[in-house]
């Protein structure tokens, strides 16, 4: 089956300094707590949530996820991370980034979040929604509430 | 007198797509959006979209060298051969677009390294942060909020 390589990006506005934002999200293990879709997280082989080759088993819908962390920057605030194996979605090659820049302007965060992958084309458009509305965006809109702004 | 490093970020949020931003940065042979420019022209044969390309700025207040324009990643780079104002050395600045896709609005982030004088390098940090950058960005956004037609934020 052929499949496509998709690039996805949500990208968006927090009131808040990006210390406050880096903190909420760097460790890999504590995401159920901002990212609603996710009922819990476990890194295997004991490792801490910030040890970069960290694989974390996640429990959503049913499904047990894995994820590896690539990359841990506190410096630029940035997470890279790859899917490696899920029953859903469809896809494979998953690598996402996590990148967050001060707004000095207000003192706020600016807060980019892209993934590419591959996949069938017949449902490239219904991942693709499923990812940046439920993950990304849903993700987000956690770490936000979690901020109280 | 000894030299110290600086580094100057000032970055924000404006109310236009970041194609429509970069329409108008892009040109390094015309500023005007930026409110202390006054004159802009280009050196000998330089164009505003060819890296090396030198500008004059106010009538030889300062000379500054394009040295990368990417239309793919929305960046800018820049450095400063000559200057009346400010005291540094070194100069490499580099503006950089992001889009917002939630409101599709634009972050822009504006940075700089020098050397100056280690005596008052957090003075000169300060005063090219805000009489540069942040007058820069108030410009920007009001020629944005003239030309795009939605209101300023």
């Amino acid at each position: 089956m052929t499949t496509s390589r998709e690039t996805v990006a949500y990208s968006t506005i927090l009131d808040a300094p990006v210390d406050r934002v880096w903190a909420i999200m760097r460790d890999f293990n504590d995401w159920p707590r901002w990212l609603s879709v996710l009922e819990s997280s476990e890194i295997e082989g004991g490792l801490p949530g910030d040890a970069v080759g960290a694989i974390r088993v996640l429990r959503a819908n049913g499904d047990t996820p894995r994820e590896q962390l690539l990359a841990l920057d506190d410096q630029h605030h940035i997470i890279k991370y790859a899917l490696l194996e899920a029953a859903w979605p469809p896809i494979s090659d998953y690598v996402a980034t996590i990148k967050l820049f001060p707004v000095t302007d207000g003192d706020r965060t600016y807060a980019e979040w892209t993934a590419t992958y591959r996949v069938d084309p017949s449902a490239a458009a219904e991942v693709a929604d499923a990812l940046v509305g439920m993950v990304y965006r849903g993700g987000l809109a956690g770490v936000r509430a979690l901020l109280g702004s | 007198m000894s030299d110290a490093t600086r580094t100057v970020l000032r970055s924000t949020v404006v109310d236009a797509p970041v194609d429509a931003v970069w329409a108008v940065i892009r040109d390094f042979g015309d500023w005007s959006w930026f409110p202390a420019v006054e004159s802009n022209v280009l050196l000998a044969d330089g164009r505003g979209d060819r890296p090396q390309s030198v500008r004059d700025l106010n009538g030889g207040a300062a000379h500054e060298r394009l040295l990368g324009l990417d239309d793919d990643a929305h960046v800018i780079t820049y450095t400063l051969d000559t200057a009346v104002w400010p005291p540094v050395r070194n100069y490499l600045a580099q503006i950089s677009l992001h889009r917002v896709t939630d409101g599709d609005c634009a972050f822009i982030h504006w940075t700089a390294t020098f050397d100056t004088d280690a005596a008052e390098a957090d003075q000169v940090a300060a005063a090219v942060g805000s009489a540069v950058y942040e007058a820069a960005l108030e410009g920007l956004r009001a020629r944005l909020a003239a030309t795009t037609g939605r209101e300023a934020s």
